[in-house]
């Protein structure tokens, strides 16, 4: 599909998870972003998949599990009350070390919260959520466009590092629509086999999917081994946009639909004779720690936006390591901040430095 | 000079391996999976089999069974059964569980695979009491029995009435073929087999979700010999929980 | 380790521990590994102590009560079960061996006979 057709965020992340090879799809419907599972019950038939609406959360992630270790591209999405239900079973797949793909369309919490984007879930996904030391592959897309390459990248993604991959997108980039194109494109080619899948014990030794270790020499192992694979990650797969960063007197960071808006700020404080830049992590797991380590040997002013009390901002403080001032502005509960408001604590946080 | 040769009668299944088995002595698993084991070897099904091993007792499951296996999060075993059911649809998927995994924390996975009419057969293993733990109240002890979470005994007022999950689930469409056996005894035995293997022709023919519930002895938990513990399980736990079957396949029995 | 001992018969051997069950003197009682089979035997089965937990459900089914708990500890720390059937009083019928949660019994039936008597 090269023509450009206009969709929404979650219709696109769909559409682009069938591209990729997804053929099972198990979730239960929550908002913002139903449109997936209803675009899956459309799509998935057609392409002789399976679309199945699972009675909670709960039971999608262990579908998944169950798919997944069976050998197929799976895949579920919820939103953040939802993605809480899932942690068990994603820390499940993890330590099974089975791939998959989840989509968190993150809404304003805590609790039920609200139905309008937030960015308050950076914690679970990126620092744990689930029990257990393992990590997922966080990608956040900020246009409907970069949804589509992620979700098409989180799939080859999961399979080479035999782990669960996070696109974390909020409202906004879910309900929007925006034009996109379908490129099939893999940046992962030659994916291993997958020998460990259950299908059947013919003319081979049964396989096992197992989680339990009791023996912890056994266990330790196992953590190390998955560890290992992380740092493989960490050193091949961190993705960051610098945006106007070369000659910036002030940096911005943001993820997702804020970036987009800071962007725009940019712009305009450009205009106005103040040069600020963007830093825009687009992996936050592998985080790109090394581009705000860089960008404080030159500046000494970062400010962190985000739909949150402030979760990314421990991160970007992690990679200034204290060589920079990292300020934080942020909205919760379904706000979302303006650019006039970005402007404004741009144009406050430069005045103090005179 | 008469030569006599002995055949051998009975013997280990193929699918049961040669390992012995962590249970207490008289325990009922014991028994269910060389059923199981018997069952899948008659049917020559073992190269297409898949189970799925719960949290409980018999979370071990799968060094037991030379089978493809999942071990699966505590109650989460009909789940992880649908969505590899789903994959493979011509290979036969089963689950074993306890009364906690099933009755319990899963109860909701449980009912929506017989909603669905999963085409999975589950074993369920009703011991009135939760194993590995140590002995604790399960949904299904029966009132007045002591547990370590009921000192004195289950009173309804506090934990309310033990579940019948298989008159339960005999309620919904999708339920294909319901049965509750026991194994306590040699008749019960023979007959539990016998519900194994219909449960799993069930799934083969397609016709939707299949339960075998097996009363079993828990003489550990139950602070009785095997002996004493297999005669509970006639004289108490069948008075509540009735043998039978409760949904038939349409095609007939 | 008190209770089984006292709801099953015992063995009355003179000897009490060894390591497989298996009684190293000889003794006017035949073990149940014992191979010597004589033309009555129509059955007999084995108990293998490596599986064996002593339960005693196969002392209970056993329709002609051939079964026992021996006065013996297996390397497992459990008293086994033991066939007594000097008489060849076993049909075969594998009801112990249906009831052996350890799958620790097997079963063996005469085949065929060859030669005249």
């Amino acid at each position: 599909m090269t023509e450009k057709l206009f969709m929404t965020g979650n219709e696109a992340i769909a559409e682009a998870a069938i591209q990729a090879g997804c053929r099972y799809y198990f979730g239960y419907p929550i908002t913002p972003q139903n449109e997936i599972p209803e675009y899956m019950s459309r799509r998935l038939p057609e392409v002789n998949g399976t679309f199945l609406q699972a009675e909670s959360e709960v039971a999608s992630i262990y579908m998944v599990f169950g798919a997944s270790g069976a050998g197929a591209r799976v895949m579920t999405s919820s939103s953040s009350p939802g993605i809480s239900l899932m942690q068990e079973g994603i820390s499940y797949i993890a330590a099974a070390e089975l791939p998959c793909v989840i989509v968190n369309i993150m809404r304003g919490g805590p609790g039920l919260g609200g139905i309008q984007p937030s960015q308050s879930d950076y914690f679970q996904a990126t620092k744990g959520g689930g029990h257990g030391d393992y990590h997922l592959l966080v990608l956040a897309p900020s246009t409907v466009q970069e949804a589509v390459s992620l979700t098409m990248d989180a799939f080859d993604l999961a399979d080479k590092y035999c782990n669960p991959v996070m696109i974390l997108g909020d409202g906004y980039i879910g309900q929007m629509m925006e034009p996109v194109v379908f490129e099939k494109s893999s940046s992962q080619p030659n994916l291993p086999a997958k020998n460990w899948a259950l299908t059947g014990a013919k003319g081979r030794k049964a396989n096992l999917i197992k989680t339990l270790n009791l023996d912890p020499v056994i266990l330790e192992q196992h953590n190390l081994k998955i560890h290992h694979k992380l740092q493989e990650a960490i050193k091949n797969e961190v993705r960051v946009e610098n945006y106007l960063t070369d000659d910036a007197e002030i940096i911005i960071a943001a993820y997702g639909t804020v970036a987009r808006i800071a962007k725009t700020a940019i712009q305009i404080l450009r205009k106005s004779g103040i040069k600020a830049g963007l830093i825009r992590p687009i992996s936050l797991y592998p985080f790109p720690y090394k581009a705000f380590e860089d960008i404080a040997e030159r500046v000494d002013k970062v400010l962190v936006v985000e739909m949150s009390l402030g979760q990314m901002i421990e991160d970007v403080k992690l990679g200034v390591c204290g060589r920079a001032n990292v300020y934080f502005y942020g909205r919760v509960g379904g706000m979302v901040p303006s650019y006039e408001e970005i402007i404004d604590e741009i144009e406050k946080l430069v005045k103090e430095a005179k | 000079m008469e030569t006599v040769t002995m055949e051998r009668a009975f013997g280990r299944p193929r699918t049961l391996r040669p390992i012995v088995t962590h249970y207490c002595p008289g325990c009922g698993h014991g028994i269910i999976h060389r059923l199981v084991a018997e069952v899948v070897d008659e049917l020559g099904i073992r190269e297409r089999t898949i189970g799925v091993a719960p949290v409980g007792c018999s979370v071990f499951l799968y060094n037991y069974l030379d089978l493809d296996m999942y071990e699966a999060a505590h109650g989460r075993a009909p789940a992880i059964a649908t969505g590899c059911k789903r994959v493979h649809p011509d290979l036969v998927v089963f689950t074993y569980q306890g009364d906690g995994d099933l009755a319990a924390i899963g109860t909701a996975e449980t009912v929506h695979a017989a909603v669905r009419g999963e085409k999975i057969t589950t074993i369920f293993v009703n011991n009135a009491i939760y194993g590995m733990t140590g002995g604790q109240m399960a949904p299904t002890t029966l009132l007045g029995q002591k547990t370590t979470t009921t000192p004195k005994g289950r009173i309804v007022e506090r934990a309310g009435y033990p579940i019948r999950m298989s008159e339960l689930l005999a309620t919904l469409d999708g339920a294909a073929y319901i049965t509750r056996v026991a194994v306590s005894s040699t008749k019960y035995v023979v007959q539990a087999k016998r519900a194994i293997r219909k449960a799993f022709e069930t799934q083969l023919k397609g016709l939707g979700f299949s339960l075998v519930e097996v009363l079993s002895q828990c003489p550990t938990d139950w602070h009785m010999t095997p002996a004493e513990a297999t005669k509970w399980v006639e004289e108490k736990m069948m008075a509540y929980y009735p043998l039978g079957e409760f949904k038939i396949p349409k095609e007939g029995s | 380790m008190g209770f089984l001992r006292n709801t099953f018969p015992l063995a009355t051997l003179h000897h009490t521990f060894s390591t497989k069950g298996v009684a190293k003197e000889e003794n006017t009682l035949m073990t149940s590994a014992a191979k010597t089979e004589t033309k009555e035997k129509r059955a007999k089965i084995e108990i293998n102590e490596d599986y064996c937990k002593g339960c005693g459900l196969c002392i209970t089914a056993c329709p002609s009560h051939l079964i026992r708990i021996a006065n013996r500890v297996t390397a497992r720390g459990y008293y086994p079960a033991e066939c007594i059937d000097p008489e060849g009083k076993c049909t075969g019928c594998a009801v112990c061996a249906m009831m052996c949660p350890d799958v620790a019994i097997e079963v063996f039936k005469v085949k065929k006979t060859e030669g005249a008597k």
